[in-house]
């Protein structure tokens, strides 16, 4: 549900704009200069607009490709994101994006050609070197999708670029463009998961687990790459048994041959936002539990984090030993 | 039960005398700078400025250091405004979604509140009276100040300008009186009602998310805490009650007694805690 919608003057007649617009019949726009004039202001509280977000359509000036954290990657060397939007539908209770912006507005840059350019560039600079692009990383890649068009846009171009890679980031089981084409031999279509238990009580507004998974399975069996992205672990009571069977859940569903890489992260926080993060959520339970600093980040302890990580690592070594394993310590 | 606040910031007494009637306030006895009228539960405050950006710059500040619920109400500025003559019929009340100033580049988007019976518009705020009734906004000599001040004071979302047409053409303004202005708001109230419920329940998520613990001032009143201990304290106790909603923290630690005792009790046993999420 969009409260409003506010869109930059320079872009009023683009026509993605006036195609967006058509799907907010009832909506009167409200034009700005900047998005920067309602987005992101001092004093603005993440929580309230979390239940009331607006939309705002803008135009990105730059820095349209960036490099991911340098143990950010599924196996080529060359890793960069690209952020068409800010902010996402759902409302998980790790998400750094609650501490990195003061709105949940969504923020939707509509110049794809800009984004496409820059890509290009990477793509041409790096040419014959394998390269990886993970969209998802600032909002989720397909939640949004009948609105932006996002995935319906870019993996045609994509498709023509056979040294690279896409990995589409998302919890989303409103799939239409994937299930409506033929999978896209270099994309990746990669799922966060948890196990269901914590999933019903931290990941607000998103699909539950079982109605991902199944999602996934009907996109494994079309032939799509599927990613599996265990990330953040989250650490309590039981915590190997219910990991346990969130694993044999996935791979009992989910057809081996499809899963292109599994992803383990530890549940992480910058230090910088987490004070932010707990400011505006006190009462959340999993922020409640034993955090430590370490070095730039809240996380759990060491003890804990290398207990998870390997437990999961054996066990998924179980169910699908010939798997793709990646680790991403969440460096900031 | 709501614990969330409303504070009204209101130019002239005749805009503000039938919500005074309406939400039974009552003014503050004593030698105030601006009267300042409030209900029985103290949850409804309201202040009459009178007219001018300084008048109402003064108003705002005074009202938030007296309110003891300032930081976490919803403020509202309310009252008549000029407009042209394409963007409404007299009486007609705008939640203002753009705010403006005559002499200031700034611009103020304020947070559109959902589910409003109210049309949106746009206001500008100048110095002095205006006549020109060919322009698309509203215009007044007050509510681009009120926002500029109280956005520095609370969040955002708690801040809300409405203003009722009082006049389009030169010929109306000339009806304008007390008693018309009294009238024609006395009409109008009934629209004000989602907004000021609306108001309500986000000063009190904004009052339940800042609220101290219940048991912080009586710990720290028995014991010496230092600032650090106190914000550690602060913490603790907000992760006592996720934590441990069925176990009465003041029966464990009654017999502790220093401050440095009660938070090693409570670190010990939030660390032996290990979450449950079935």
């Amino acid at each position: 549900m969009i409260n409003q919608i506010y869109i930059e003057n320079e872009i009023k007649d683009h026509p993605r704009v006036q195609s967006i617009l058509k799907k907010f019949k009832r909506k009167t726009p409200i034009y700005i200069d900047k998005y920067t004039s309602v987005f992101n202001k001092k004093n603005q509280n993440f929580r309230i607009q979390k239940k009331y977000p607006s939309l705002i359509l803008a135009k990105k000036k730059a820095g349209y490709v960036l490099k991911t954290p340098s143990d950010f990657g599924i196996g080529n060397s060359n890793n960069f994101y690209f952020s068409h939007m800010y902010n996402c539908l759902y409302d998980c209770e790790y998400c750094f994006l609650q501490g990195m912006f003061s709105s949940a507005d969504y923020v939707l840059f509509i110049n794809y050609e800009d984004f496409e350019d820059g890509i290009k560039e990477k793509i041409n600079f790096l040419k014959n070197e394998k390269v990886t692009f993970f969209s998802g990383y600032d909002c989720d890649s397909l939640a949004f999708e009948k609105i932006s068009g996002f995935v319906s846009y870019f993996l045609p171009f994509f498709k023509k670029f056979s040294n690279v890679e896409i990995e589409l980031r998302t919890k989303s089981t409103q799939l239409e463009p994937l299930l409506k084409m033929e999978p896209v031999s270099n994309c990746i279509v990669a799922f966060s998961l948890l196990p269901a238990e914590i999933a019903d009580k931290t990941d607000h507004k998103a699909p539950t687990i079982k109605k991902r998974i199944n999602k996934i399975s009907e996109l494994a069996s079309m032939g799509w790459k599927i990613g599996l992205r265990f990330d953040p672990l989250i650490h309590g009571e039981n915590w190997k048994n219910i990991y346990k069977e969130l694993f044999a859940d996935v791979f009992k569903k989910i057809d081996k041959k499809a899963i292109h890489s599994i992803t383990l992260g530890p549940l992480r926080f910058p230090k910088a936002m987490f004070k932010k993060i707990l400011g505006m959520n006190p009462r959340s339970k999993l922020l409640s539990d034993v955090l430590v600093l370490r070095g730039n980040k809240i996380s759990y302890t060491n003890e804990i984090e290398l207990e998870m990580q390997s437990f999961c690592i054996d066990l998924l070594n179980q169910h699908s030993p010939e798997t793709l394993f990646f680790s991403c310590k969440g460096n900031f | 039960m709501n614990n969330g606040c409303i504070c009204w910031v209101i130019a002239l007494a005749s805009e503000a005398k039938s919500l005074i009637k309406d939400f039974k306030m009552y003014l503050m006895p004593g030698d105030t700078l601006f009267p300042i009228y409030k209900n029985k539960n103290e949850n409804e405050w309201l202040v009459i400025t009178g007219v001018g950006q300084l008048n109402v710059a003064s108003g705002v500040s005074y009202l938030y250091s007296l309110c003891p619920y300032s930081k976490t109400s919803f403020w509202i500025n309310f009252g008549i405004a000029g407009a042209g003559k394409n963007v409404g019929d007299i009486g007609e009340p705008f939640l203002i979604n753009e705010l403006r100033h005559h002499d200031f580049k700034k611009i103020y988007y304020p947070f559109i509140l959902p589910n409003l019976k109210l049309k949106n518009a746009m206001l500008k705020t100048y110095n002095k009276p205006q006549n020109n009734y060919k322009r698309s906004f509203l215009f007044d000599m007050e509510g681009w100040v009120f926002y500029n001040i109280v956005q520095k004071k609370i969040t955002r979302e708690l801040i809300a300008v409405v203003k009722i047409i009082s006049d389009n053409s030169p010929e109306t303004i000339l009806s304008i009186n007390k008693n018309f202005i009294n009238k024609f708001i006395k009409d109008k109230i009934e629209n004000l009602m989602t907004l000021r419920d609306c108001g309500f329940s986000l000063s009190d998520l904004e009052t339940e998310r800042k609220k101290e613990h219940f048991l912080f001032v009586d710990i720290t009143e028995k014991f010496h805490f230092t600032f650090s201990q106190c914000q550690q304290l602060k913490n603790f106790l907000i992760r006592w009650d996720v934590n441990f909603p069925e176990r009465p923290l003041f029966s464990e630690i009654k017999d502790l007694n220093d401050a440095k005792s009660i938070l090693d009790y409570m670190e010990s046993s939030l660390k032996n805690h290990k979450l449950k999420w079935e």
